[in-house]
């Protein structure tokens, strides 16, 4: 018996280990590109030998770039949030030493080569002002007993150095009236006077200055003690040399920097962009104010997009011509980095708010032009209802004439070599941006939390166009978490053949609360006349069932007041939608609320009618809504069971998960799962998870839910997994309604599972018909994609004999087997996001995964049954077909000349 | 003796107030139904009911209601519009929350007045939805209602307790295998192939066939 079962194991244990990649298909369908985040601090490599720059950014990353390139040439990841925050960096010849955390602080030492760890130590600290390094020694400004203290550490090692020192409170009034600048504190007192101290000797005296302000900043990096001090919007420069306060007037508003040239001279370099395409640089000696004439330039690209420049770090050397030459890093506003030489042009550009991904949707391509010809001639009025189709016989014969006059000149080009081929290195051009075959190039569009749109070639990679949203509008807030939000709709596929696709952007006012929409072509980032700011604040779209004339799926938009507004307005549909149900749930105060609108076909004057409530007690958050995906299909209805009876599926297509998060004085914190029908507004099932907390994720697909919850009583990470089934008997089999439909609730199958490691992201595959099973894409921390099928999470996993065919007995610890991993060798950090689109291949997912990497791939949950493999010998076939045909009509000559003979004898 | 009785008496009013206290956890004690007849025209109260959810998990309800109410009820029934029922649950500490739900009107009529109203309540028992469901979901013979009588069920639900890993029972059944190949060892020490040959023999045989068959293997 047991060896039975052992068999069954090993057998099953053969199944599921296909998932691997073979060595020569890595990078073939996918790809990562590794970024750093915002860049906070930053120092280049004096060393011109090793030609590198040092970047620590705000996503707590410490990495080294090389200057030629950009190219990541090391990096490393601290800890997550503000315990790994790092707030100083020190370059020295051999190490760079950062400094992280906030209350435990971790000074750690880098090896400039490879980034190996040289040393670590950790110092405990409270209310701390500053931080700052001088004659290589630590200094900790804090206060402490209305006294500022400034203690010393020798930063290699961590002892405590001799010197501390003590100063008046007085000196520090707040961070925004104060400002620390290599050494030396900075603060407008009482009288909106500018004192100066310096911190670093003992019995130092403040140096007054006689300049009044209301704003002060420091300039990053300086050598010597500089500040920014504005004046009724009046900037100028403070800075003390020798103990003497020197003021220098600037003429325009511009990102400064400061470098020590030679001994007593100093190089100030300011940069600007007064539009978006134009870079402007100046170069003078601080001092005496000599312009540089080999630093000043004006450049104007047409391909940049420059908001905000600041310079971060300078290296600047003199050439042969006895010229200064300066290379300087440039941060932007939309956290771009790039690295201009001056004289001379921008080498190279990172766009790092990559790394800060908010919403993204992989958009389907258009139809070439001459599929689209085809289409509109055979097209009929259901499948493209946005252009007209003359049906008359003359008319639809000159169409047929043209539009294979227009396939045999494409042919002819072709041939000669005209147009090249759509396989060949130019993707990302206009020409090539078409559908392909089998649906497999898409474009990805990406809105960044620094306010820009990416439109991403899914196939490279390549960004093929990016829109900044500065001077549209912000984006609105979740209550609950605090993250970015801004909701995406695609009003317009590109199935429509004379109309170009549109997606639409909710975002907010820079004024006020109220909405601003940005419409957009996702295919080419064009936006006419995109920009309409609303009268009201949004708090909940719905695409309508039908479409307007224009081909555009029209949103009904509730406003704060619950009133219903149709977006676009003023264009009638094109026929009467059913009455149509919304709900809408607020995350804080735990109200849903659910509406139904009945729209008039004029897209005019129409109201809401609020129909259902609930309302979750007053700690209660609502942390996630789950809905399954508006594309997914369930090819089958039910699950065969070993008796042949057939236990149907509870399929609702109107039900969505809530997961609600309350804090419990037994249980630490109750984590609720209902299921909630959003048109009748019933909850068909809860179930609560006590001492659950965050990292919380769940999934919704066909009849089943997974909850994945760190359990503060085991510590570990569990999935709670449910599935729906009707039962035997199928309900609500003729026509589902929601309203008015059956009592009987359907039952729920639940097991629970452990995952040995921590979930960043978890999405389940889809693909277009849905006869392909699921997996469940897991991104852990470790940096692992894991494919999981979701019959290892089947909740009917057999504890003791397997009931049903191919059931797998159950085992609480989920497998993580190194060749489920998709992403082999390639280790996603920080994931925030997966996002799983269907290609037009039914075995195909497109699984594109999104944090301080990008990672883009594709699946196969159940094998690539529909497609041929790479290595699919054609010569073989075809010899073999053609060499069965000829004998097949050689022998059948043979064979009734040999009946003739035999007639003959 | 007095004294006892005395501190028999504290004891008796601790585990009272203790009892009180865990118990009133803001328990439910009255329900509060408003229906909506004109559709726009607001609710109008219909049915009160005392709620003890420490003797029961449901409660029937009674109401008649009057005849104009009746005909604008039926009136809804015929247009096909939607019955709103405004539900307020109040707590034994005077907390008031209201809900609402609906269902269709002619639904209400077609199961002659018995409706059935599901209270959901969360881990500490307070309500945080209601749902409402007729016994019959037809919405024929409108005509034949030959009764004035609203009955009402009501039904609390509270949620279930989530899954969790079931180790203990993996790890028996572990257990009793080692301890069923343990006993296997001792009854017959043949050796592997003596034992098993009848799965190794196939298996082979399988393996010979599918390594002819296979011509990569014969190059």
């Amino acid at each position: 018996m047991t060896f039975k079962l052992v068999i069954i194991v090993l057998l099953f244990s053969f199944i599921f280990v296909t998932n691997g990649l073979y060595e020569d298909q890595a990078g073939k369908f996918d790809w990562k590109q590794n970024y750093i985040g915002e860049v906070k601090f930053s120092s280049i490599d004096v060393d011109v030998k090793t030609k590198r720059l040092y970047v620590a950014t705000k996503k707590n990353v410490v990495a080294s770039l090389a200057i030629d390139t950009g190219d990541i040439i090391w990096r490393q990841i601290l800890e997550k949030g503000s315990d790994g925050s790092i707030e100083l960096i020190h370059p020295t010849k051999s190490k760079i030493i950062t400094l992280s955390g906030i209350n435990i602080v971790k000074i750690r030492g880098w090896d400039v080569n490879d980034g190996y760890l040289h040393f670590e130590w950790s110092l405990e600290t409270t209310n701390v002002l500053y931080w700052f390094v001088f004659n290589g020694l630590l200094h900790n400004v804090y206060s402490s007993n209305g006294l500022i203290v400034v203690d010393t550490y020798y930063i290699e090692t961590g002892v405590k150095g001799k010197a501390t020192y003590t100063f008046p409170a007085h000196w520090f009034n707040g961070f925004d009236r104060c400002a620390l600048s290599s050494g030396s504190l900075a603060c407008f007192d009482t009288a909106n006077k500018l004192n100066i101290g310096s911190l670093t000797n003992a019995n130092t005296q403040l140096l007054k200055v006689d300049t009044n302000g209301d704003q002060i900043k420091a300039i990053p990096g300086s050598p010597i003690p500089a500040f920014i001090v504005t004046n009724k919007n009046v900037e100028k420069l403070v800075y003390t040399k020798e103990n003497k306060v020197h003021i220098r007037s600037l003429k325009s508003r511009a990102s400064l920097f400061i470098y020590t040239y030679m001994a007593d001279r100093h190089i100030l370099l300011q940069i600007s962009s007064p539009t978006q395409e134009t870079i402007i640089t100046e170069g003078s000696i601080l001092e005496d104010a000599t312009v540089i004439e080999s630093l000043s330039s004006k450049e104007t690209k047409k391909t940049m997009k420059i908001s905000n420049p600041s310079i971060s770090s300078v290296f600047c050397g003199r050439s042969k011509a006895n010229t200064v030459n300066c290379v300087a890093l440039v941060t932007t506003l939309d956290q771009s980095l790039m690295l201009l030489k001056m004289p001379g042009t921008i080498k190279w550009h990172r766009e790092e708010s990559l790394t800060s991904i908010i919403n993204v949707e992989l958009i389907d391509l258009p139809v070439s032009d001459i599929e689209a010809a085809i289409e509109k001639e055979f097209g009929n009025k259901d499948s493209f209802l946005d252009h007209n189709v003359t049906t008359g016989a003359f008319s639809m014969f000159v169409h047929r004439v043209f539009s294979q006059f227009q396939q045999l000149r494409t042919l002819i080009a072709t041939v000669l070599g005209i147009i090249e081929t759509p396989s060949s290195e130019t993707i990302g051009t206009k020409s090539n941006l078409v559908r392909d075959q089998f649906g497999l190039h898409k474009i990805i569009v990406a809105v960044t939390s620094a306010g820009k749109i990416f439109g991403i070639d899914n196939l490279s990679g390549e960004i093929l166009w990016s829109v900044l949203l500065c001077g549209i509008g912000q984006f609105y807030e979740n209550k609950v978490d605090g993250l970015q939000l801004v909701p995406m709709y695609l009003i317009r596929n590109s199935k429509h053949l004379s109309f170009s696709p549109m997606s639409t952007l909710f975002l907010k006012n820079e004024d006020s609360e109220n909405t601003v929409l940005f419409t957009f072509n996702p295919i080419n980032g064009e936006s006419k006349n995109g920009v309409q700011q609303l009268p009201y604040k949004v708090v909940q779209a719905v695409p309508l069932p039908v479409l307007n004339t224009d081909s555009v799926r029209s949103l009904v938009l509730f406003d704060s007041t619950y009133t219903p507004h149709l977006y676009p307005s003023n264009v009638p549909l094109s026929s009467k939608p059913p009455p149509i149900y919304i709900y809408i749930a607020n995350s804080t105060n735990g109200l849903i609320q659910g509406f139904t609108v009945d729209v008039p076909i004029s897209g005019e004057k129409f109201s809401a009618k609020e129909v259902w409530k609930t309302q979750f007690n007053k700690p209660t958050h609502i942390i996630a809504i789950g809905s399954r995906d508006a594309m997914e299909h369930i090819h089958s209805q039910g699950r065969v069971l070993s008796d042949r009876s057939v236990l149907y599926k509870y399929i609702n297509p109107n039900m969505v998960a809530i997961l609600t998060l309350a804090p419990d004085t037994m249980h630490k914190s109750v984590l609720t799962l209902h299921l909630l029908d959003a048109v009748s507004g019933i909850i068909i099932y809860s179930v609560v998870h006590k001492r659950a907390s965050h990292p919380i994720h769940l999934v919704h697909s066909e009849n089943w839910l997974l909850c994945s919850y760190y359990n503060d009583k085991t510590r570990r990470t569990e999935i709670a997994s449910y599935e729906l089934y009707n039962g035997n008997q199928q309900s609500n089999s003729t026509e589902f309604s929601s309203v008015g439909g059956s009592l009987i609730p359907p039952i729920v199958e639940k097991q629970a599972y452990i995952l040995p490691g921590f979930l960043q992201a978890m999405k389940p595959t889809i693909t277009e018909k849905g006869i392909t099973s699921k997996h469940i894409l897991m991104a852990t921390t470790t940096g692992h994609l894991l494919e999981m099928p979701w019959s290892f999470l089947d909740p009917r996993r057999p504890l003791g004999e397997p009931k049903e065919e191919g059931a797998i007995p159950y085992i609480p610890e989920l497998p993580m087997s190194s060749e489920s991993m998709i992403n082999y060798n390639k280790s996603l950090m920080r994931v925030d996001g997966i996002y799983t689109t269907p290609s037009s291949l039914e075995s195909t997912c497109l699984v594109f995964v999104y944090g301080l990497d990008l990672f883009y791939t594709r699946v196969a949950p159940s094998k690539t049954f529909d497609v041929l493999k790479e290595d699919f010998d054609y010569l073989v076939i075809i010899i073999v077909t053609t060499v069965l045909l000829i004998s097949a009509y050689v022998t059948k000559n043979l064979a009734s000349q040999k009946a003739l003979k035999q007639a003959w004898k | 003796m007095t004294s006892f009785k005395l501190l028999v008496c504290l004891f008796c009013i601790v585990i009272s107030d203790f009892c009180i206290s865990d118990s009133s956890y803001d328990s439910i004690s009255n329900i509060y139904l408003e229906h909506e007849l004109i559709p726009g025209a607001g609710f109008i109260k219909y049915n009160s009911i005392v709620v003890n959810l420490e003797t029961r998990n449901d409660v029937i309800s009674e109401t008649i209601i009057n005849d104009s109410d009746l005909k604008l009820l039926k009136e809804l029934a015929f247009n096909n519009e939607l019955y709103r029922l405004k539900v307020t649950v109040k707590t034994l500490s005077g907390k008031e929350t209201s809900f609402l739900t609906f269902t269709k009107a002619c639904l209400i009529i077609g199961s002659k007045f018995n409706d059935i109203l599901t209270l959901h309540l969360d881990h500490l028992d307070s309500p945080f939805a209601v749902n409402l469901a007729t016994t019959f979901s037809n919405c024929n013979n409108l005509h034949d209602l030959s009764t004035n009588k609203f009955t009402t069920t009501v039904f609390f639900r509270r949620p279930e307790s989530s899954p969790v890993p079931d180790t203990a029972t993996y790890i028996q059944k572990m257990e009793r295998e080692r301890e069923a190949r343990e006993k296997g060892k001792s009854n017959n020490n043949k050796s592997m192939l003596g034992k098993y040959w009848m799965y190794i023999l196939p298996l082979v045989i399988f393996m010979m066939i599918a390594g002819a068959s296979n011509p990569e293997t014969r190059q």
